[in-house]
């Protein structure tokens, strides 16, 4: 389970009195929704550069992650399902089954092969939904990193969500393919391997993350984070220690959004190995 | 207790309009709103999954939706088309239709009026306070031959 210290916390939107008096109680589908993904502490034993900033707009939400380690190698998923809250959450949870069933219990550890897994699993269960009244988008951007420990070097797949690259301070972005899995069933889904050498990049820095960073309003004009300044970010705190990276990007962000309330949940995980 | 008698009735048929749309709209079918009554708080009951959402700014308060299993997996059932819901999914559903009932009212009310994300429970747990001087309105309804309670308490 998640550890409370590493989940910010949530914004109440002003519920004062009446909220503090029954706050003792915990809400199930918070507890719920963190219980499902890996603990940073159990990345940190595998990848010890490591962070994850979680914070979903609501009490939940739809971004999530996975982590799983064989013998040979490491493997992080990133996801970020549509919509937010709620019916979000529970698009989470599905993606997470899968990625449990189709990493850890089938033992698929390929990312571009995890990716058509999921887009298969998710377009068998959603396909013929009988929902009348559909309210949930079904499709999620991904990304996946595997890391071949013995030889350490690492592939990358992506369905909308890109992998950022800081090496000597520069940012390099690795492009995701431009189709998310879980949607558009009638179109073919294909998903390219990109094969990154860590022995030839040992101080390179990497980062996976939902779209709720970028687009997070806030700021001196009410604007999006947007990426030039995530990168502008990410460059100017590439030699600093994770930890450290993850204290900065909370404070940055935090004061960026400021009072705003959020318009997405928010999920960003960053390593280096 | 101080309570304005006829703005908290006011505030309860907000609460209604806004049950009673979201079925009707949502999904296609209408909800019978049976007879609204007071509640001594201790006595309250509450059914298997309930969604609450704190009320603040200048009404104090709180609202519950609280449901069965049976209720949930039909609504689930029709926005989503899962069969076989768990019970995290019937907690978050419970979260959700909680969350618009007071977005709906929030939207009549205006921006003084400020709700709280939803705080989900299954039973009744042994630890839930109820605020004193607090005015509880239940209005019970069926949706499909489903029951339902819509907890209202108002500082």
């Amino acid at each position: 389970m998640i550890n409370q210290a590493d989940i910010n916390s949530i914004k109440t939107y002003g519920a004062d009195v009446i909220q503090t008096k029954i706050s003792r109680i915990e809400d199930g589908t918070r507890k719920n929704y963190f219980s499902l993904l890996p603990s940073p502490e159990r990345i940190r034993e595998s990848i010890p550069n490591s962070f994850v900033i979680i914070n979903p707009m609501n009490t939940v939400g739809g971004d999530g992650y996975w982590f799983a380690e064989n013998d040979k190698a490491i493997l992080i998923a990133v996801f970020d399902c549509m919509g937010h809250g709620h019916f979000a959450s529970m698009m989470a949870r599905t993606y997470i089954k899968l990625l449990r069933q189709i990493i850890d219990e089938q033992g698929i550890f390929f990312p571009n092969q995890v990716l058509l897994e999921i887009h298969t699993a998710v377009q068998k269960k959603f396909s013929n939904s009988t929902a009348k009244k559909s309210l949930i988008g079904t499709g999620a951007d991904f990304g996946i990193v595997r890391i071949n420990k013995a030889i350490r070097e690492m592939e990358f797949s992506g369905a909308k969500m890109n992998l950022y690259q800081v090496s000597d301070g520069k940012l390099n972005v690795i492009k995701a393919d431009r189709i998310q899995v879980g949607e558009y069933f009638d179109h073919d889904h294909e998903y390219v391997t990109h094969i990154i050498d860590l022995k030839k990049q040992q101080d390179s820095k990497f980062y996976l993350f939902s779209d709720g960073v970028t687009d997070l309003m806030g700021g001196p004009e009410n604007k999006k984070f947007g990426s030039a300044r995530l990168k502008q970010l990410l460059e100017s705190i590439y030699p600093r220690t994770m930890e450290d990276q993850k204290k900065e990007m909370v404070s940055t962000l935090g004061k960026w959004q400021g009072s705003n309330m959020a318009l997405d949940d928010v999920l960003l995980m960053g390593f280096s190995y | 207790m101080e309570v304005n008698k006829e703005e908290f009735e006011s505030t309860c048929r907000l609460f209604i309009e806004s049950v009673s749309n979201y079925f009707s709209v949502m999904t296609d079918h209408d909800s019978e709103i049976n007879v609204p009554f007071l509640k001594d708080i201790t006595q309250l009951e509450l059914k298997q999954y309930t969604g609450m959402i704190g009320i603040s700014g200048n009404k104090q308060g709180y609202v519950y939706f609280s449901a069965n299993q049976d209720l949930f997996e039909e609504l689930i059932n029709i926005f989503i088309g899962i069969d076989d819901p768990d019970t995290d999914d019937l907690m978050d559903m419970a979260g959700e239709i909680s969350n618009v009932i007071a977005g709906n009212i929030r939207a009549s009310l205006g921006t003084n009026f400020i709700i709280s994300v939803p705080l989900v429970f299954e039973g009744r747990p042994a630890d839930l306070e109820f605020p004193e001087d607090t005015f509880v309105y239940v209005i019970p309804l069926t949706w499909r031959n489903h029951q339902a309670y819509v907890i209202v308490g108002l500082q």
